[in-house]
């Protein structure tokens, strides 16, 4: 067999499945939105403008807030020694994969009239009585920032831990202080990073429609939420279609601005950091130059470097805390004895948990779930494995033609993929079906299981195979005592993170679930339209227990394999 | 008193001739000490190495004296004032890096020019003061390129005209060639030899390798197990090591145990040999390899047979083994008809002057 013959057949399951549920699909759809017709519907109609212009809005502050809060725990987490920062980058991981829906319903009781955040208020005399926290442009800002920023630090850090400490230490040997090493040396040395970061968090702002919804008013509505209402109360495919179209354009031209800066190979662990910015990067970093020295001379005399001093790091821990609170302030709730939500809560009881588990919905919405995150980490690995394979068989271009293509769905909103998927299950009788929301969410969870995998087998030393031929061992001898002993730890990890996306993803289910087979994100999205109820909290609460404990395992076995 | 000064070599402290005094500097962490209480004394113009293995203290020692690791214990004076508690940036000494530390952002010139930027000088002179740097590292035509446009040579070259640019007090250069293949550490070697003479900087170099410290040292500060074993020109470190691990770490070594017996040194296969040292009771002794003289067998001196010849075609290796049964290795000059054949009846001698009695245990 030919190598060339090896590598089509190992990348054939990949390419068929994304060919058919996933570009097909979406081409298809969004297709019948570039018509003149819609073109003129979206530019005729104020309302839809100013929702555009809304979600621009409200992504850019998201941004901003994003970076300016994210920032200093990667610079801090990058300065730390390995092991200490493999501990403390924890704090970081778990809100990153616990589940989005959680994070934002705690805000609602974070900022509620009887939440946690105005009795702190009342009580240090800031505020005479409860101030109207929720509903407005801030709370989806803060609820956005606060589920975006792991995932930019995570993006900072890449490029962060990059940049070598000696060129901090190097600048303090030729004579610049702290203030102006940093300034024009390890910041300029930082924006791809930064870049980055604000380019994902914006497009991901953009397409959200969960902070929104629940926290906003009609005033902050979003081109995601529009894009619902279109398909689910008025069925207006056509303009759903344009306005997915809308989403997709933006996205795409946003992660090629990514390519230019980064380079999407970044995103699987290559070293990124192209060429600098040309002229306007070099304008910037006499900016940045210049506000060093500024600094320098008015700062006092610090002998540390910012990334000991004490300042930097309560930054780091109050943004830490702020990543944390709505995951540590749902647990009360959940056992409050009011039947509304209130802070503080009182009179402990189990009486939710006994709710929920005594309600058949939840229980079948649980088991549902359940069974579609295993088929759809099955899946994954049954797609993405041999395309991983065949990866790291290639090189070049048609290397990273097939990289942007398996990781292609991170690109996409997921909300575009759900209503293209929807419009296709509509017609072939697929709503309501485990097969569809499975082929779905393996669309959404393939690009973190592709990623993982690569990471795992680059890890790998192709010549052990070769010694262990060498020393008698037949290929599939070979491939069960020595390729699997090291690679499997990575492989199950990876599988893991499959398992916790699906777990987790509402977009698909919003559409092709219906009825009675709801999956859990689904229901508890249903449930908290209508009122955030204690019974949620403590859905949200033991949703977050199972994922936090399925991650940190998925880490913990990751983390083995680098070792090794 | 510190060994330097017992050792006779360095002037008194008062005198202004010393650029860095290091005094009972000491490093540990968490109980561990990475560097014991150590005193030097480095004179203006001068390069002293820091010679040693892995682990033997000398990179902390260096990171001290920069600014970068704060000592446990014990002083710096630089020109006679203490720096102890400055931060790096106010040392005023250059530092080439072992990975060079070229900030890839910055095009060479703007390298270079950084420590000149933080002194504030005028953009005129500036300009001046790379070029000629530049000019002096043979880099002129690549003032525009980034770092990682160039070779590691090159790097290497523009981290060095970046530390002594801003004429800084002493230069510091930790394992500068640690990352260059052999061919170009032998040629960069030489050019910073050049470069030393030209400039009359003070340099204090980190190495573990002998050859480097042996071309380059006015003086060699040899250390091993956080503490100097032994400070001294490369000449006395040679000829008059103090101790078995100075013996074994420059050159080759043959290395036998003897007992004195009047003036002269019983081996442990019972026969002897004559050394000018001083020495009573145990001891260890060493004879350089090329210190050996082989002749024909019958002589006056060890009797030996020839046990192994390696020609390397400069010179020939010998390994002989006594009547007794110890080992010893012999080098000549190759080439000169065949040379001894093994299994050859020979004597080997050295005269007096070069049979070293090794005053300090092996720890050392």
């Amino acid at each position: 067999m030919t190598r060339t013959r090896l590598k089509l057949i190992l990348l054939g399951p990949a390419l068929l499945f994304l060919g058919a549920f996933f570009v097909a699909p979406v081409a298809g759809f969004v297709a019948q939105g570039a018509t003149p017709d819609q073109l003129n519907r979206l530019a005729m109609a104020g309302a839809y403008l100013r929702v555009l212009g809304n979600s621009f809005v409200i992504a850019g502050w998201v941004t901003l807030a994003t970076l300016a809060v994210g920032y200093p725990v990667a610079y801090v987490l990058a300065t730390m020694d390995r092991r200490r920062r493999g501990y403390w980058s924890l704090f970081v991981l778990l809100p990153f994969w616990s589940s989005f829906l959680v994070r934002s319903f705690a805000w609602i009781v974070l900022l509620g009239r009887n939440g946690p955040l105005n009795d702190l208020l009342v009580s240090t005399g800031l505020a005479d009585r409860p101030q109207e926290l929720l509903y407005g442009p801030a709370a989806v800002v803060i609820g956005m920032t606060n589920v975006l920023t792991p995932f930019a630090i995570l993006t900072m850090l890449g490029v962060l831990e990059g940049i070598a400490p000696e060129l901090s230490r190097a600048a303090g040997t030729l004579g610049a202080r702290p203030v102006q090493a940093f300034f024009r040396i390890y910041l300029p040395l930082s924006f791809p990073g930064i870049a980055a970061a604000g380019l994902l968090v914006f497009v991901t702002a953009f397409g959200f429609f969960i902070a929104p919804a629940l926290l906003g008013s009609v005033r902050e509505t979003m081109i995601a939420q529009l894009v619902i209402q279109q398909v689910l109360e008025l069925t207006n495919w056509p303009f759903a279609a344009m306005l997915c179209l809308a989403l997709l354009v933006a996205a795409l031209a946003v992660f090629l601005l990514y390519d230019r800066i980064v380079g999407l190979s970044s995103l699987a662990g290559g070293t990124g950091a192209r060429r600098d910015g040309g002229r306007i990067g070099r304008a910037g970093s006499r900016i940045l130059a210049m506000v060093g020295d500024g600094l320098a001379r008015v700062a006092p005399s610090r002998p540390r470097p910012p990334g000991r001093a004490p300042a930097t790091r309560a930054a780091a821990l109050l943004v830490i805390f702020f990543l944390l609170a709505p995951l540590i302030l749902l647990v009360p709730v959940s056992f409050s004895g009011q039947s509304f939500v209130s802070w503080p809560p009182t009179d402990p009881t189990l009486r939710w948990y006994g709710e929920v588990v005594a309600s058949p919905i939840w229980l079948a919405a649980a088991g549902r779930s359940f069974f579609v995150a295993f088929l759809t980490a099955l899946g994954c690995f049954a797609v993405a494995m041999p395309a991983g394979v065949a990866f790291m068989m290639m090189s070049g271009r048609s290397a990273a033609a097939l990289f942007a293509l398996i990781v292609s769905p991170l690109i996409v909103p997921r909300l575009v993929i759900a209503v293209s998927l929807f419009y296709v299950y509509a017609r072939l009788g697929w709503v309501g079906t485990t097969l569809g929301l499975v082929i779905g969410h393996i669309v959404i969870a393939l690009p973190f299981f592709f990623i993982a995998v690569l990471a795992v087998l680059k890890t790998y030393d192709t010549r052990l195979d070769q010694a262990a031929a060498s020393l008698g061992a037949p290929p599939w001898t070979a491939a069960r005592r020595v390729t699997l002993p090291l690679i499997g730890t990575g492989l199950v990890s990876a599988s893991l993170f499959a398992f916790v996306t699906s777990l987790d993803e509402l977009n698909v289910a919003l559409f092709a679930s219906g009825g009675l087979v709801s999956t859990l994100p689904k229901m508890m999205w249903d449930e908290a339209t209508l009122r955030f109820s204690p019974v949620l909290a403590a859905v949200s609460t033991l949703v977050l227990l199972v994922m936090s404990a399925v991650v940190l395992l998925a880490l913990r076995l990751g983390s083995s394999v680098k070792e090794s | 008193m510190s060994l330097a000064l017992a050792m006779g070599e360095v002037a008194p402290r008062t005198v202004p001739d010393i650029r860095l005094d290091v005094q009972g500097l000491a490093k540990s962490y968490g109980g561990v000490a990475a560097l014991e209480p150590v005193s030097l004394a480095v004179r203006r113009g001068e390069f002293l190495t820091l010679l040693g293995p892995s682990g033997s203290g000398k990179t902390t020692l260096l990171m001290m004296i920069a600014g970068l690791v704060d000592p446990s214990d014990g002083r710096i004076l630089i020109d006679g004032a203490d720096v102890t508690a400055q931060p790096a940036y106010r040392r005023d000494i250059g530092v080439v890096f072992q990975s060079y530390a070229l900030f890839p952002h910055l095009s060479v010139f703007d390298n270079v020019a950084f420590p000149l930027e933080m002194r504030r000088l005028p953009k005129a002179e500036i300009r001046r003061a790379v070029t000629s740097a530049l000019d002096l590292v043979r880099l002129g035509p690549y003032a525009d390129r980034r770092p990682r446009e160039l070779s590691g040579g090159q790097q290497q070259r523009v981290a060095f005209a970046r530390a002594i640019v801003f004429q800084p007090s002493i230069v510091l250069m930790d394992e500068p060639l640690g990352a260059l293949d052999k061919r170009l550490r032998d040629e960069l070697k030489l050019e910073i030899r050049r470069l030393h003479r030209e400039l009359g900087a003070t340099i204090v170099y980190v190495t573990h390798d002998q050859d480097e410290a042996m071309l380059l040292s006015d003086r060699i500060c040899l250390m091993n197990r956080a503490r100097i074993a032994q400070l001294g020109t490369p000449g006395t470190l040679y000829t008059r090591p103090v101790s078995r691990f100075a013996a074994e770490f420059l050159g080759e070594s043959n290395i036998l145990s003897a007992t004195a017996e009047g003036g002269l040194l019983r081996l442990a296969d019972g026969q002897t040999v004559v050394t000018r040292d001083a020495a009573a009771g145990a001891v260890e002794v060493l004879i350089r390899p090329e210190r050996l003289i082989l002749a024909r067998s019958g002589q006056p001196g060890l009797a030996a047979v020839v046990e192994t010849v390696i020609d390397l075609g400069g010179v020939r290796q010998i390994f002989l083994r006594t009547a007794g049964g110890l080992v010893l290795r012999a080098t000549t000059l190759g080439g000169g008809g065949p040379g001894p054949r093994p299994g050859e009846q020979v004597t080997a001698t050295a005269d007096p002057a070069d049979v070293v009695v090794l005053p300090g245990g092996a720890a050392r």
